[in-house]
């Protein structure tokens, strides 16, 4: 037998040829996507994981899936990559991309069984993904992008993950959200100053926006106040711990008094810090202000003593707060965080309406909430148990994505599966088929019946006969109407009339992907493992 | 000075520290009236509390944080033939197709297993793609700690494990979002991006890190278990480099850990142990000290037998060695600056070596000579690295630590007073410890048995040929084990390392 260069090179290597390289490959990739093909749209179903320490998943994110599903096939892993790069970009649509890669591949093979070369195929891949992406952008709908129209975006994003009640409680939650946080101009909506933050604590639908802060964290002073009304609010970078000297770390002392003292000296530095912050207070909080409370958050640490003096002051401290939360403090109740206690002045202080603790069991939450104007916000989840909440979790972080991409976009495209069945019509029409010369014209037919793998999926899922449903579909689309599933009664709607969009850029960045994927795919005629890389032992336990 | 975080990265670092949880665990367990200051490393942890277990040991869990690939993690959780049966339907129903758990392992063994027909088939399955291979545990039952003892039912570091878990303990990593390989994180640079990675989606010293410091009133500084090559030695590395932009002054001490020997690592390795030594002094790690399996056993009259080729015995040695200098903490004989500055003269010379010596037992008079510990120390003390001490006159720091010999008789009279701690009792060993130090492993009935160990920590200028080993290995700039690096960023670590060099050679 022929074998191949590596086989030369290395006798150990392991190679698969030409015909089985490909069939691994679609092999592969239709593996994944049968695992996920159950969970699109939002009468998709869930997966229940569990983990190796016995943690349990509850989700049908498939960007939550292909993490935790501990994949070692190389093409599925490529894919789940792809898959990851467009939850990146997107936020949205990892499910069917792979199922479009899968279906890709899946109706390559039938040609490539018929002795077409992939190239061929790969050839007219490139040219329908090209006319499609002219087509989506013929086919979204601009409009401006009010609070309606967002909720209806958030909805459809949320109710895929979320049983329809709670979803659309959370819809407005997600919209007001992300509309506080909009800068004026058209500069990019920075996600990260909608805090999401997790209580596990009475029933999902206790969940609400707070137009404020969250903190998981509280006062560590049984002494400090549990709730202050109009506050000043200092966020402070500044260490409030005893230190020692750097220059000789250790003492050289010969009797208690001795030690007594140097201790002292080394405790003044932070005694000084802590005495030009309540100098502060106390000229801010007089006169009018007298009955104003006075909060103090610092990225760093506060030790003990320290926190006894702010105690007695009335001050109410936090320690090592989140990174991100001095930059969401300053967006809430304005003031500028401080590096260095040397130019605290009343201009740096930042204002809230009503600073309160909640403590459920061990765990304590700050409440910084009825700022002015707040530019960042906390979307706060509650739920009974873990999974309820990291589910929610999930679907709120989508919903906001979802909402994000709407604004910055200003398009939306009509969703229930409307695009694909509309753009499977736009590249199988003649006028289309004739810009293409020869064979590639099966790449573009190939191309347009992968699109079809979403509406069908969404039909099955649903619980309806897929290829009734696409009959019904296309009927409608030859009137020249958008038409999409409805998931209800199995028949025909119009999405947009019924308010279920999709992002642009989504289904942008799945055309694009998919086809690169599946082309990359195509393309492969050797795989070979050949010399593991892998600087790990032998497993434990395991005979060498 | 109170609390001390520990993070653990890694697999080989894992299976020493739970190794290390347990001696500690021990310990604490044996003194339950002794004074011991638990809070310095661990935490009350009061959640599923059983109203039946309300001593003060039951309460606390290790303020530890542990990160591994999910693989490595044993199903940890009640025992019961129901349960189990639940996660197969449960496993049933999340993925279609099953493969055998070999399959998974074969890429890792294939080569090793190749007599064995059906793991060989396994492997032709997968690899034509006839299923998807999907990643799940071996359903174990839970290997009471008896069992464990045997040793041969070992896989898993959880396995051994005689602790509670923080809730927050247990991490799992995954290489396969941001890595460049099947999620097994190889090399070190590997690592480094996908802690880049994962930080850039959600930082991930916000989450769990952040709240066990939060909890912390005043943070003694924090010690570290990280493997010493691989993967996460990187993610360790990028990890301590946030911890220190956070915490400028707080000592960061570095635990090196490997199964095998220095002596017996592959070029790949060894390269990646130079980038990961060279990384952590070009990054402020207060002292970094190398575990790897001692290399020379072969002198007379040692109190420790090892088996190389079992990890679960070299790490319980290395874990012997972190026990050793964390104990002080816990008798608050000592703080982690002082012990810092005491083994690397005040922070200069970064690199220490450890030594231990276990079953040592010093006869006759007090006076003995200086020349006794030096001969004592080449005779009696094992170290963990290809490093040689011989003559502590050598010695650039040095701490001795005493637990049960009678070193401190010795070395009192010829070293300062902060050279020498002794912390009286011996180390009680946990059940589940291999018997590596030879020995009666039972002592009377209801007690753990318990061994005298003293340790050595110090720099010594035998560092320096160690480091010029590391630094020949960055030199060739041709070795495919680079190929990720950019020449630059190998330029800085060779600096790095030469300065280092040049603090040792002038001892």
């Amino acid at each position: 037998m022929a074998s191949s260069a590596v086989k030369l090179a290395n006798p150990n290597a392991e190679v698969l040829r030409r015909g089985d390289a490909l069939a691994m490959n679609i092999q592969s990739a239709r593996g994944l996507q049968n695992v996920l093909r159950s969970n699109l749209s939002p009468r998709g179903t869930l997966k229940l994981l569990v983990d190796g320490a016995n943690q349990l998943t509850l989700t049908k994110d498939g960007k939550v899936l292909l993490n935790q599903m501990q994949i070692t096939n190389p093409v599925a892993v490529m894919i789940a990559r792809a898959a990851t790069a467009q939850d990146d970009v997107a936020g949205d649509g990892t499910t069917g991309l792979v199922l479009l890669v899968g279906e890709l591949l899946k109706q390559a093979s039938v040609y490539i069984e018929e002795g077409l070369h992939p190239r061929v195929i790969t050839d007219g891949f490139d040219a329908a993904k090209r006319e499609a992406l002219k087509f989506l952008d013929q086919f979204r709908v601009q409009m401006e992008m009010d609070r309606e129209v967002l909720c209806s975006v958030a909805r459809t994003a949320l109710r895929t993950k979320l049983q329809a009640e709670l979803a659309d409680q959370m819809t407005e939650a997600v919209v007001d959200a992300v509309l506080a946080i909009k800068p004026e101009d058209s500069a990019p909506i920075d996600l990260f100053m909608v805090e999401i933050m997790k209580m596990q604590h009475r029933t999902a639908t206790d969940s609400r926006l707070v137009r404020g802060l969250v903190m998981d964290h509280g006062a560590r002073h049984p002494d400090m106040p549990k709730r202050l009304t109009n506050c000043f609010v200092l966020t402070l970078n500044v260490s409030l711990e005893y230190e020692k000297t750097e220059v000789n770390s250790s003492f050289f002392y010969s009797s208690a008094e001795q030690r007594d003292k140097l201790i002292e000296s080394e405790r003044r530095f932070v005694d000084e810090k802590l005495r030009k912050i309540v100098d502060l207070k106390n000229t801010v909080c007089s006169g009018v202000d007298k009955d104003c409370g006075f909060v103090l958050i610092n990225q760093k640490g506060i030790d003990p003593l320290s926190l006894d003096i702010l105690a007695k002051h009335n001050i109410f401290a936090l320690r090592r707060a989140k990174r991100r939360n001095m930059e969401r403090l300053q967006l809430c109740c304005g003031g500028v965080a401080q590096n260095s206690v040397d130019d605290l002045s009343p201009a740096v202080l930042g204002r809230a309406g009503l600073v309160h603790e909640h403590v459920l069991g061990e765990n304590k939450y700050t409440f910084v909430e009825e700022c002015k104007t707040p530019r960042s916000v906390t979307i706060l989840i509650k739920g009974p148990s873990a999974h309820v909440l990291q589910q929610i979790q999930d679907a709120v972080r989508d919903g906001l994505r979802a909402v994000k991409n709407a604004v910055e976009d200003r398009a939306l495209v009509p969703g229930a599966g409307a695009f694909q069945i509309a753009c499977r019509q736009h590249l199988l029409r003649p006028a289309f088929l004739r810009t293409v010369r020869g064979k590639a014209q099966m790449g573009i037919k190939a191309f347009a019946e992968a699109l079809l793998v979403i509406p069908k999926t969404i039909a099955a899922n649903g619980g309806y006969d897929p290829m009734d449903v696409l009959v019904a579909l296309e009927d409608e689309v030859q009137d020249g109407h958008v038409a999409g599933i409805d998931l209800n009664t199995g028949d025909v709607l119009d999405p947009a009339q019924e308010g279920i969009w999709d992002n642009y850029r989504v289904l942008r960045q799945q055309l694009h992907s998919c086809s690169v994927i599946a082309t990359n795919l195509l393309h492969v005629d050797e795989v070979m493992r050949a010399g593991r890389a892998s600087l790990k032992g032998p497993n434990p336990g395991e005979e060498q | 000075m109170k609390e001390v975080i520990t993070l653990q990265f890694g697999e080989q670092a894992n299976y020493a520290g739970t190794h290390y949880w347990n001696l500690m665990h021990a310990a604490t367990s044996e003194d339950a009236d002794a004074s011991l200051a638990l809070e310095t490393l661990y935490c009350e942890c009061n959640e599923q509390l059983d109203s039946a277990q309300t001593r003060k040991i039951q309460l606390s869990a290790p303020r530890l944080l542990a990160y591994d690939r999910a693989g490595n993690y044993a199903s940890r959780g009640e025992d019961s033939n129901a349960n189990d049966n639940d996660n197969n339907n449960n496993n049933g129903v999340d993925v279609d197709v099953d493969v055998d758990v070999d399959v998974e392992y074969s890429s890792g063994r294939e080569k090793r297993d190749k007599g064995n027909g059906r793991v060989a088939q396994g492997v032709e399955a997968a690899w034509n793609g006839q299923n998807i291979e999907i990643h799940r545990q071996h359903q174990r039952r839970k290997t009471s700690l008896a069992a464990a003892a045997s040793e041969s039912g070992i896989r898993y570091w959880t396995d051994y494990s005689d602790l509670r878990y923080h809730p927050r303990t247990l991490n799992s990593v995954s290489g396969l979002e941001f890595g460049s390989s099947l999620g097994e994180m190889n090399t070190f640079i590997e690592g480094q991006r996908v802690f880049v990675g994962e930080d850039s989606r959600e930082e991930v010293l916000e989450g769990r890190f952040r709240a066990f410091a939060e909890e912390c009133d005043l943070i003694q500084g924090f010690q570290v278990l990280a493997d010493a090559y691989g993967g996460f030695a990187g993610y360790a590395s990028a990890y301590l480099q946030r911890v220190r932009e956070e915490y400028p002054k707080s000592p960061i001490v570095l635990y090196s850990v490997c199964a095998g020997c220095e002596d017996s690592m592959g070029t790949a390795q060894q390269t990646d142990v130079s980038v990961a030594v060279a990384t952590a002094l070009g990054q402020e790690v207060s002292m970094s000290v190398p575990l790897f399996a001692p290399p020379r056993l072969d002198r007379p009259d040692l109190g420790v037998s090892l088996d190389f080729g079992s990890q679960f015995q070299t790490s319980a040695f290395a874990a012997a060695n972190v026990a050793q200098w964390s104990y002080s903490l816990l008798a608050r004989s000592r703080t982690m600056d002082e012990v810092v500055d005491q083994a690397t003269h005040q922070g200069f010379y970064r690199i220490a070596e450890s030594l231990l010596a276990p079953r040592l037992e010093i006869s006759g008079d007090s006076a003995s000579t200086r020349s006794s510990v030096s001969d004592l120390v080449r005779d009696r003390f094992v170290a963990c690295s290809s490093v040689r001490v011989d003559s502590i006159e050598s010695l650039a720091g040095q701490l001795f630590v005493d637990r049960g010999t009678a070193v401190t008789r010795l070395v009192a009279d010829m070293l300062p007073r902060s050279a020498y701690v002794d912390n009286g009792r011996a180390v009680a060993l946990p059940k589940a410890f291999p018997s590596i130090f030879g020995g009666p492993q039972r002592a009377e009935s209801g007690k753990l048995a318990s061994v005298g160990v003293a340790g050595l920590l110090c720099s010594t200028s035998g560092s320096e040929a160690r480091l010029q080993r590391l630094h020949s290995s960055l030199k060739t700039e041709q070795s495919r084990h680079l190929k990720d690096y950019e020449r630059d960023d190998i330029r800085e670590l060779r600096y790095a390392l030469d300065s280092c060099i040049d603090r040792y050679s002038s001892i």
